[in-house]
């Protein structure tokens, strides 16, 4: 604010208002102290928050999605899942039906860094990625960066989502919970110490395995499977300028049947710090654990053996925020990750069938600097300037080899605990503008760079929960990309009712990685012999029209768009399509409140198919007839289309009563609509001289009914 | 050495022998011969040289114009297999069996079995490795092996093995690149749909742009009739 002389008001519903006049000059502190007494209040006005778009920001590429404004959209097993809803935008691709693995602007499911209260989340999906790993009671939003991430967030090409759980009412104590058909919910929170702090304890659990006990088959009967969530989040206010926040996560799938068993999750616990030093300088302080791990287990007599692998890190970062006059905002930190990958590693019993394997650990050291610069040069023009400095180092101990392009081991050195073996350092700079050209309008225009050091390999066009995480290293090189973006921005109507933006954006990506065909990838011992290193590009249009106030609310989005890869050794050369490049893609999301009772929902889904490989010959070999391929993903699927519907039955409150319910109910793929999921080739059984191209569809129609209650 | 062409995707599963192609077979020993055609077209065969453990054979095929070079070399020492026998499948009421034999430790091997119930071949192709199992005597079943067929034989009907059968299991020992040939024609044959990883031609250790294998590989086998499990 500027100097100057002021009247300040505070008043409070059932006090009576005081206001005092005073003369600005320098920072002050105020207490007000109300008395009770006042008026009656009359009318109660309730507003909401305000249109998503302002346009006068310099940002683009951003997206945000309130839990609250998810909740009535109709997803898959009625499971309120903000990844899921996250494919309903522009730009933002499923990897595949019921996937919670998702390509944004091109690129590949890995590329997207996934932060829950600052902690990376590996493997974020349960069940094979029919579930994401966010149970939507512990969530409060999401946001999601498609290009031009600001200079604090690094480590991933894509996208950054940032998750933040909830924190805990600190005012009285309340539950709430859910039972689904798939999985039931339970949610408590209240104050630690009234308006000081607060917790918040969520879980959620699958019941899949109930039924199994159903089974006539006594294998069945004793088979587990099921998976959970617990969520936990507290914060302390110590005073003005201090407060602690934990907030903790724990998942994990849990699969078994006779001798076998197999589990997977993540785990994350943040520490974060916040303090204010003055008004103008704040600090955050936190202190990151994350690990992804899976375990598959054989126990027979003294036969046993099992493989192990896991992802883990260590992070410290420290941020600021300086501000040292309302136009300009200065905002720079440090921070260091130190991970640690375990590869799929066999123990075994001296007994056991299997000998065990080395153990293969790897070290490596992440760390960056960075600075960014929010500068309002005039009313209209905004400047957001950033450079991020990062530096990835490969640590001992082990042994480590470099190869030739046929992938044949060149040499193979032994490094010592704490050796750095290599170090890649790399200059990411963040830039954009934006010019506000009315009061509803403005344009924006970005360039950033980002870099990769951890990268997934998998052999299924989604995830798996076997996936490999291989670090940077003596072959491997950073992957970079570089996005030079651009974007328009309105609002419309009466009230802003609607907004709109249309962006557009080409990404250069460099030192992709793929693997030679037939590489098998668990249990891999020497995995880097099989990689190929390549380029991509990426290019598209998105557009968004949002209206988020009234008794209609919801989206349409459409994005054009390209993304291609090139290798030396795949199409001899020759630029391909991506898996993920699906041209044209649309997503309508329409909530409507029919009544104070009931409101309804739907989504249309249509996008063009994934690009895949189809056979152009066959012949005969090993007495098998065999299909013949060419080029890689030369063909593409059929276009997918889906229409969901859902209705929200709200038990109206009654008054003296705390306690709330309400019934969801849902129809995923109401029209039943084969989506073709993959297409197989095989020699038609019935008459084995021919050939017939299988279609695989996941879901036809699959309607689901939740119960949610507060209290 | 069996030759033919591959046809178009949407024609019927008659594939055209090549006839008249000139094919030679060397080996490191200084041996060489022509293979001559047999009575059947595409069907090619040699008389003189013969098979030795650890020594590497070259197969040179000119047809068409074009040539097309493989070589393979023979196992050594050729692993003996001792014994046979049927087991109920882990997961089912299948029967698999259990090729038994003791791996040589210290070196890489490679086993391709085939399986013929009451003299029919069945078409999975059923590979082992001693990635993990280096010098382990083995009791990994046969399963897995092709198009559906996995625990020898819960694909179709007539290859699943039941109570009174007779079983001829052959082993062959053959080269790592015949078996990085087998184990991604696996991965083709097997592809998944759920997985729908993106297929590729299997490995083939021939030059030219031909697919298919050459393996030089020695043959063992055995017989069983299934007991009652």
């Amino acid at each position: 604010m500027p100097a100057g002389t002021y009247t300040v008001e505070a008043s409070f519903v059932g006090y009576q208002a005081q206001p005092r006049h005073l003369t600005l000059t320098k920072s002050q502190r105020l207490d007000f102290r109300l008395s009770a007494g006042g008026q009656e209040l009359n009318e109660v006005v309730v507003t909401g928050r305000a249109g998503q778009v302002n346009v006068s920001r310099a940002q683009s590429g951003v997206e945000t999605l309130d839990i609250k404004q998810i909740a009535k959209v109709p997803v898959l097993f009625g499971e309120k899942d903000v990844l899921k809803t996250l494919t309903l935008l522009p730009g933002i691709k499923s990897a595949g039906e019921g996937s919670s693995g998702f390509s944004v602007r091109g690129g590949s499911v890995d590329q997207n860094l996934i932060l829950l209260d600052e902690a990376t989340v590996y493997n974020a999906s349960h069940l094979l990625g029919f579930f994401s790993t966010f149970n939507s009671d512990a969530i409060k939003d999401l946001t999601v960066f498609k290009g031009g991430m600001p200079a604090q967030y690094g480590g991933r090409l894509s996208s950054v989502v940032d998750i933040r759980m909830k924190d805990g009412n600190d005012q009285a104590f309340h539950g709430s919970g859910g039972i689904g058909l798939i999985a039931s919910r339970l949610a408590l929170e209240g104050p630690l110490v009234k308006n000081k702090g607060s917790f918040l304890v969520t879980g959620r659990r699958t019941y899949a395995d109930l039924f199994l006990k159903l089974s006539r088959d006594a294998t069945t009967r004793s088979a587990s499977l099921y998976f959970y969530d617990l969520n936990a989040k507290a914060n302390y206010t110590f005073n003005d300028r201090n407060r602690l926040y934990f907030s903790g996560y724990l998942g994990r799938d849990v699969f078994g049947v006779n001798n076998f068993g197999t589990n997977y999750g993540n785990q994350t616990a943040t520490l974060r710090f916040n303090h204010l030093f003055s008004d103008r300088l704040f600090s955050n302080t936190s202190l990151i654990f994350n690990k992804y791990s899976y375990q598959i287990t054989i126990q027979s007599n003294d036969q046993d053996f099992s493989i192990d692998s896991k992802i883990q890190d260590f992070h410290l970062k420290q941020d600021f925020e300086f501000s040292p006059s309302t136009r300009q905002t200065l905002r720079f930190g440090v921070d260091a990750i130190s991970h640690t990958i375990t590869p799929g590693h066999v123990t075994a019993s001296a007994a056991a069938p299997v000998n065990a394997t080395p153990d293969r650990t790897n070290h490596s050291l992440e760390t960056a600097a960075y600075v960014s610069h929010e500068w309002s040069a005039t009313d209209k023009l905004d400047f957001t300037t950033g450079l991020r400095l990062s530096e990835f180092s490969l640590l001992g101990a082990g042994d480590y080899s470099t190869y030739d392009t046929e992938g044949n081991v060149l040499t193979t050195t032994h490094y010592n605990a704490g050796q750095f073996i290599k170090n890649y350092l790399n200059l990411e700079p963040r830039l954009a503008a934006s010019y506000q050209l009315t009061d509803n309008t403005s344009f924006e225009a970005g360039y950033a760079r980002n870099v990769q050091n951890l990268h997934l390999l998998s052999n299924s066009a989604t995830t798996l929960p076997t996936d490999l995480y291989v670090p940077t290293s003596l072959n491997v090189r950073p992957e970079l990309a570089d996005q030079l973006s651009a974007g328009y921005y309105r609002r419309l109507g009466a009230n802003h009712t609607y907004s709109f933006s249309a962006e557009v954006y080409y990404k250069w990506l460099q030192h992709q990685i793929d693997y030679r065909d037939g590489t098998q990838l668990q249990a891999n011992q020497d995995v880097e012999a099989s990689l190929l290193y390549g380029k991509g590009r990426a290019y598209g249009a998105e557009l968004l029209l949002r209206k988020e106030t009234g008794r209609l609310t919801g989206w349409i989005g459409y994005t054009l768009s390209k993304s291609q890869r090139q290798y030396t050794d795949i199409n001899s050369g020759a630029w391909f399509n991506y898996r993920q490049d699906r041209p044209v893609d649309l997503s309508i999301v329409a909530i409507y409140q029919l009544s104070p009772k009931w409101s309804l929902s739907g989504t249309i889904v249509g996008s063009s198919g994934q690009a895949v490989t189809y056979p152009i010959g066959k012949y005969m070999v090993a007495g098998q007839v065999v299909n013949l391929y060419g080029l890689r993903n030369a063909d593409r699927l059929p276009p997918y289309e889906r229409i969901d519907v859902g209705a929200t039955y709200e038990k109206p409150h009654q008054e003296g009563h705390r306690f709330h319910s309400s019934w969801n109910f849902s129809i995923y793929n109401l029209l039943a609509r084969e989506n073709a999921y993959s297409i197989t080739f095989q020699q038609d059984p019935n008459d084995p001289t021919k050939t017939q191209a299988l279609q695989t569809a996941l879901f036809r129609m699959v309607p689901s009914a939740t119960y949610n209650f507060s209290f | 050495m069996k030759l033919s062409q591959s046809v178009d995707f949407t024609q019927t599963n008659i594939f055209p022998a090549v006839s008249g192609a000139v094919i030679t077979l060397s080996d490191d020993a200084g041996h060489s011969e022509t293979l001559s055609e047999t009575s059947v077209a595409g069907q090619y065969q040699g008389r003189t040289v013969l098979g030795q453990p650890g020594r590497r054979y070259t197969l040179r095929v000119q047809a068409g114009g074009q040539s097309y070079v493989a070589a393979s070399t023979l196992p050594a020492p050729v692993v003996p297999l001792t014994g046979l026998h049927a087991q109920k499948s882990n997961s089912g009421n299948n029967i698999q069996l259990v090729p038994e034999y003791q791996d040589p430790a210290g070196v890489p091997n490679f086993y391709l079995f085939r399986q013929y119930r009451n003299g029919l071949l069945n078409p999975a192709i059923f590979l082992q490795d001693d990635e993990f199992t280096d010098g382990k005597a083995n009791i990994r079943a046969l399963g897995g092996g092709g198009r559906g067929n996995s625990g020898g034989g819960s694909g179709t009907d007539v290859n699943k093995l039941a109570t009174g059968d007779s079983v001829r299991v052959e082993m062959q020992n053959i080269d790592s690149t015949a078996y990085g040939y087998f184990r991604t024609l696996n991965l083709l044959l097997q592809n998944n749909p759920l997985l729908s990883t993106t297929p590729a031609n299997p490995r083939t250790n021939f030059s030219g742009g031909a697919q298919g294998y050459f393996s030089a590989h020695s043959r063992r086998q055995r017989t069983l009739i299934v007991p009652t499990l």
